[in-house]
């Protein structure tokens, strides 16, 4: 076969798939099968271009939490740990299913983007929006990191789809499902506020919020929100704010920090969605008469999603400089729901068949690339090393289970060290045992001194990390340990060691 | 213009009337059904910890500001230890703290409760706490 044969081919592929995401009667289908195979493909990236490092920690986190907590972990509300404990009550504690598991979450915002844009673009536009929206690495590199933020991504979008179908029908059923989402997503991140905000300005700036807020739907909305919140919000009051505190404490900013943090904020987030902008402006070639439109419609249905989707943006500014906190970037990755509908909903935007059928191309072969590419991502990693110890949590864990063993026969039940390191290696235990912060035991709450004199403990801490085996010689020396045991420790992949890191390993018998 | 006002604050009204009553009646049933939380005697409640108490009223002479106040590391210390009964070591850290009075060498102070008990227990730490240890706890004291 040809280059221009393989071409011809393959554009044909791109033609027929495009024709079915267009037609009414196979579009929804199509739709799903485009959107597992998009699940697969990321999870089949992850698995093999970080397949030179451990999960990261803030994913590990997830699931150590997932198996001590109720109503609400020590840094952010439950919902994330929920989702992760009901993940691995199925699958197997591998890295693999952790990425599938990651995925979830931005594939599912992208189908609800897609049946929110059912509303208000035509067909062909629908697939131009989703392609695009595949471009934003929210939805794929950064969603691959599962966290606290990562997890709002579907919640959001449920929740601004269920409200603007609530706004409109004033309907119960709407109206009840907003609130389950407002609920969920207040569940997922407290920032979520800004959401919930932004949502409520859009209602109240609508020259049609009189028939919204004289029907039963906003009061319908708050009770069954207030309702799934209470028992956090219980939890929360019992705990002393917990969270709350570790929400401050996080991310002080002075004045000036505050303010640069917000513009980086709105900037860094125009950066991350600059290649699906830049790419429909191309594909599109507005007018100034269609980019005014896109910015401020004239049509009253359109205004309230700009003002739904850029509302969060400008909160979040505001909320920088009044509480005085840094923000990160990475807070608007649950944001995009309604950029490709906003962008490509005003009627003066038209986008050729050839340049969506292109760029519905581009959306599918960029995956596949990558793919092709995660080897060699994998190993330029594992050269240049990772942070956190990411690399050494396996490998950590045998050596642990090693010398637990070797002074004891019961099983490990506590393993404790610096969080990041503790979390990681918990995951790879084979029965994991609770995680002990050994840096601040207000965050493990579920160890206490009863549990370590009955049960013992394992400690580890990098030898060269600052105060980390002060600390742990602390705990050995009031719970009197055995020995410590030093071990090197040195991933190998494809033929290469990375750069050895010495542990010390302290065991409390039980 | 009077009328549009007063719908306004009916509506306002029934909105938090209505989380109001969803959360009392929620609360009401979750108390039903769930069990005290059991306070342990042992546990650790931080009252107050300070970073650079004996620079307070020193004046810089290189114009820094001085910005000790009482207080200013009571959230990273109870962040740290409150409600554990395990020991627990709360680290002068730069970082987390700021410094408040440059060009000063500063001490730490942390104070806590343990449990319903008042007595109120102290640790000090001499000039330049910074990256030291300081040991709290409820533990046979």
């Amino acid at each position: 076969m040809t280059t221009t044969e393989f071409v011809l081919l393959a554009r044909n592929r791109f033609e027929r798939l495009f024709d079915a995401l267009v037609d009414s009667a196979r579009c929804e289908r199509t739709m799903i099968l485009v959107l597992a195979g998009y699940v697969a493909t990321w999870s089949l990236y992850a698995a093999i271009a970080k397949s030179s490092q451990d999960i990261h920690p803030d994913m590990a986190e997830m699931v150590a939490w997932s198996r001590e907590i109720g109503l609400g972990t020590p840094k952010h509300p439950p919902l994330a740990a929920w989702l992760v404990g009901a993940w691995f009550s199925v699958f197997p504690r591998q890295d693999w299913a952790y990425y599938l598991f990651a995925m979830i979450p931005p594939t599912a915002a992208l189908w609800i983007t897609w049946r929110i844009s059912a509303r208000y673009l035509p067909h062909d536009k629908r697939v131009v929006g989703i392609a695009l929206l595949t471009l934003v690495p929210f939805y794929n590199f950064h969603a691959l990191k599962f966290n606290a933020n990562t997890v709002l991504t579907p919640f959001w979008a449920a929740t601004t789809w269920w409200f603007l179908r609530s706004f409109e029908t004033r309907r119960a059923g709407w109206a009840v499902l907003t609130g389950v989402g407002a609920a969920a997503a207040m569940l997922g991140k407290y920032w979520s506020v800004i959401l919930l905000a932004g949502l409520g300005l859009a209602a109240l700036t609508d020259p049609r919020r009189d028939a919204y807020f004289s029907s039963s739907a906003p009061y319908l909305t708050l009770a069954i929100g207030t309702i799934l919140l209470t028992p956090h919000v219980d939890w929360l009051i019992a705990h002393h704010f917990v969270t709350f505190a570790y929400a401050t404490e996080a991310h002080p900013a002075a004045a000036l920090t505050a303010a640069w943090s917000a513009l980086s904020f709105i900037g860094t987030s125009l950066c991350y969605v600059a290649a699906a902008i830049v790419l429909s402006l191309f594909a599109a070639q507005p007018s100034v008469t269609a980019i005014k439109d896109t910015l401020w419609p004239t049509e009253l249905d359109r205004r309230i999603l700009v003002i739904a989707f850029a509302a969060p943006f400008l909160l979040a500014a505001c909320i920088a400089l009044v509480l005085r906190i840094g923000i990160d970037s990475l807070w608007a990755i649950s944001a995009m729901t309604l950029l490709p509908v906003v962008s490509l909903s005003s009627p003066l935007v038209t986008i050729s068949r050839p340049a969506a059928v292109r760029l519905l191309a581009l959306a599918i072969v960029f995956p596949l690339v990558m793919i092709a590419i995660s080897p060699v991502v994998a190993i330029i990693v594992h050269r240049a090393g990772v942070t956190n110890d990411a690399s050494h949590y396996r490998l950590i864990a045998q050596a642990v289970e090693r010398a637990w063993h070797a002074n004891t026969d019961k099983p490990l039940r506590i393993v404790g060290g610096y969080s990041s390191d503790v979390n990681g290696i918990a995951f790879y235990f084979g029965n994991p045992p609770s995680t002990f912060d050994i840096f601040s035991p207000a965050q493990t709450p579920w160890v206490d001194d009863e549990l370590i004199r009955r049960e013992g403990m394992a400690m580890v801490c990098p030898e060269q990390m600052n105060l980390c085996v002060p600390i742990m010689n602390g705990f050995a020396a009031y719970y009197h340990a055995a020995e410590a045991k030093h071990v090197a420790v040195a991933r190998r992949y494809f033929g290469t060691d990375d750069t050895p890191v010495r542990y010390e390993i302290v065991i409390i018998p039980p | 213009m009077g009328s549009a006002i007063g719908r306004t604050l009916i509506k306002l009204t029934a909105g938090l009337a209505v989380v109001m009553a969803s959360f009392w009646t929620t609360t009401k049933i979750v108390h039903y059904w769930s069990t005290p939380r059991d306070l342990n005697v042992n546990s650790i409640h931080v009252t107050e910890a300070t970073y650079g108490e004996n620079c307070q009223s020193l004046v810089s002479s290189l114009g820094h500001a001085n910005l000790v106040k009482p207080g200013n590391a009571t959230a990273v210390a109870s962040l740290t230890c409150n409600d554990t009964d395990v020991i627990c070591p709360v680290i002068v850290d730069l970082i987390r703290l700021g410094d408040p009075a440059s060009g000063c060498g500063k001490d730490f102070t942390v104070s806590w409760r343990c449990g319903a008990d008042q007595t109120v227990h102290q640790v000090y730490l001499p000039a330049e706490a910074s990256g030291k240890i300081a040991w709290v706890s409820c533990q046979a004291q």
